[in-house]
């Protein structure tokens, strides 16, 4: 087969009626723009979840389901279901299986964004993406009562910086109406990026916790509480009665399931202890779902395009019938016929695909800085790579495979036209 | 060597399905350098003897041969060949593709036939001097050959058809009521170039009209109706 001149006559011909051509090829662009970015920012989301915790062995908190310990401890979504006292988090950290034991106090906020009280070892033991530490982008960690750190997109978003001081809210929801407006913490530290959830966390430590719910009563501050003065509770040991979990590294990797079983049947107050792998890919599994659905539409969205390019070249065959009957007439086999439309289908899929792609990298390079800053997806790719190569090459030949379609149809009509040009 | 016969049709019939027989031809020839004017009127098998010839449509039985070569048993691709090589094909109008300039319609035969691409000087640039003599031969100035075929009246278009078939030394051009949509005036001056340029390059042609006043252009007149037996029984 003559492929230069079935491929020059199929440009020719697709550039004459360029106006149907074009808007099929910005229909397959839009499609494969549309599937390439949902199965990016799956990847995306996927790896920016496997990367939310690691070198932690156990999670501990209050007996609740290991999803809803995991998402509030660690992603920050969601109510604990309750609280560990203060001597269990003492007993499990001096157990000699028991590395370093965390604590993590959750019940306020600033401005929507949730606050983690916690120690100053948090910032040196809590690891991401495999080995990579928390580091300092500016300042250090908390050293003063009223010490505070944001995560980067904290301090990005409300425009903190060192020196900065901000009130918390009392609930984890997005509103309250009591506030610690009487204490207020001072900026001493910013943290990198880390594209999790610790960027949009503000760190505390567990003793400032406690100390502006000093004197608090069932939950609301009294006339008390608001006349401690910040000098005098700097003065108090301020021991919790209680945390909210437990972050814990095992003296060794063997003995962790057994730590977790130990923590599981724990005598002195129901616990729950998950392995952070185990239950996020548990979470993940609840979470995929929504992460199938979308791979679905979007490859429906796919198979609309592709019957949109057939549809295409289906309506303009009988107007085209002249067009088939010359070529034939100057010796155009019939192979000729079927390879110009095969061309011609494929060619509109390779044409759309490619600029369906050059839109996807466009605009993630455009939007990556927003995506990374809104939803963590740290890692949504920059470059196209093989994938998207194969995404091209199969599309143009599964959209030439359906041009046999509209191909047989004009080779029959061209036998049965003979050589009359009939329209 | 080129044969004397360029077509010859003996008791050819056909039909699309067993049942019935559309066209029954006794013996259809046609020598070298000669015109024949084929009188056919709408729904007298006129399509389909054009198909028969030209190897689009295959017989039910008998023989077509082209300059010697018999076409009934060539396979689809062959015969598709056969076309490319010894025929020239002239349409009512519209005979161009017009997503193709003038001078790409008129070397096209040359991209299907490497003997008609060597007859016509062998390299592209070769072939496009043979065009450009055609379309001047034909009184189109040089100046349309890069143009869209929108550009040309129907008459031009006709006669780039002519240069199109022409191109290359076709044994046999075969010409569809080519003067239809022309007026009396362009019909017999197309006819008489048509016939000048067919005799330059020794091509026989079959003229085929419903208009018998242009037998008189042709060497021999034949009757599509009688000349099919089963219109004529």
């Amino acid at each position: 087969m003559k492929l230069p001149l079935i491929m020059g006559l199929a440009l020719r011909s697709l550039w004459a009626r360029r106006t149907t051509a074009l808007l099929t090829i910005l229909s397959i662009a839009t499609a494969v723009l549309l599937f390439m970015a949902v199965e990016n920012l799956r990847h995306s989301a996927r790896a920016s979840f496997e990367r939310t915790i690691s070198g932690t062995d156990l999670i501990v908190g209050a007996r609740s389901s290991p999803v809803n310990l995991v998402l509030y401890s660690v992603f920050q979504i969601g109510d604990p279901t309750n609280n560990i006292t203060w001597e269990t988090y003492q007993e499990i950290e001096a157990r000699p299986d028991v590395a370093w034991a965390i604590p993590i106090s959750l019940g306020d906020t600033h401005r929507g964004y949730r606050v983690v009280g916690t120690t100053a070892d948090y910032f040196e033991r809590y690891k991401y993406a495999g080995d990579r530490d928390i580091a300092f982008e500016d300042g250090q960690a908390f050293s003063d009562l009223f010490d505070t750190v944001l995560g980067a997109q904290v301090a990005r978003e409300l425009g903190y910086e060192r020196g900065t001081t901000l009130t918390l809210s009392h609930g984890l929801g997005g509103t309250s109406f009591v506030n610690h407006e009487e204490k207020p913490f001072r900026v001493v530290g910013v943290l990198a990026s880390t594209g999790t959830p610790v960027d949009r966390s503000v760190y505390v430590s567990v003793a400032a916790v406690e100390a502006i719910h000093m004197g608090w009563q069932n939950g609301t501050p009294t006339a008390a509480s608001r006349s401690v003065s910040q000098g005098r509770l700097r003065a108090l040991d301020l021991q919790p009665e209680s945390v909210t979990a437990l972050l814990i590294g095992a003296t060794s990797k063997i003995q962790t399931l057994r730590l977790q079983r130990d923590l599981n049947t724990y005598a002195q107050e129901p616990l729950t202890a998950v392995i952070p792998g185990v239950a996020l890919s548990q979470l993940w599994g609840t979470v995929s779902i929504v992460e199938r659905a979308l791979a679905i539409v979007s490859g429906f969205v796919i198979a609309v395009g592709l019957i949109g390019v057939l549809t295409s070249i289906l309506t303009t065959l009988n107007e085209r019938r002249r067009e088939m009957a010359i070529l034939r007439s100057v010796g155009a086999r019939g192979r000729t016929i079927v390879g110009l439309l095969v061309s011609e289908a494929a060619l509109i899929a390779f044409i759309g695909a490619v600029l369906g792609v050059v839109l996807l990298y466009a605009l993630m390079w455009a939007f990556s800085p927003y995506l990374e800053a809104r939803f963590s997806l740290g890692s949504v790719k920059a470059l196209p790579g093989i994938k998207d190569g194969i995404v091209i090459i199969a599309l143009t030949l599964i959209s030439g495979a359906l041009g046999l379609i509209p191909a047989l149809i004009a080779l029959k009509r061209s036998v049965s036209d003979g050589l009359s040009t009939r329209i | 060597m080129r044969t004397e016969t360029v077509l010859d049709v003996r008791d050819v019939t056909f039909g699309y399905d067993a049942a019935e027989t559309l066209l029954h031809i006794d013996e259809l020839k046609i020598a070298r350098g000669e015109s024949v004017f084929l009188r056919g009127p709408s729904g007298s098998g006129k399509s389909t003897l054009l198909g028969l010839i030209g190897g689009v449509l295959p017989p039910r039985q008998g023989h077509i041969s082209i300059c010697g070569t018999e076409m009934t048993g060539l396979s689809a691709g062959r015969r598709d060949q056969m076309r490319a090589t010894h025929l020239g094909i002239i349409f009512q109008q519209l005979n161009l593709l017009p997503y193709l300039n003038i001078l790409q319609n008129v070397t096209l035969p040359c991209r299907f036939s490497a003997l008609r691409a060597k007859r016509a000087g062998g390299e592209s640039q070769a072939i496009a001097e043979a065009a450009r003599r055609l379309i001047g031969e034909l009184g189109i100035g040089e100046d349309f050959l890069t143009r869209n075929v929108g550009t040309l009246s129907i008459g031009q278009q006709q006669r780039v058809a002519v240069a199109r078939a022409l191109i290359g030394g076709p044994d046999l051009i075969i010409a569809d009521e080519p003067t239809s949509a022309l007026d009396s005036e362009n019909r017999d001056r197309f006819i008489e170039l048509l016939n000048a340029q067919r005799k330059t390059y020794n091509c026989s042609l079959l003229f085929v009209s419903h208009d018998l006043s242009l037998a008189k252009y042709f060497d021999r007149s034949l009757d599509l109706p009688q000349l099919n037996q089963v219109r004529a029984s």
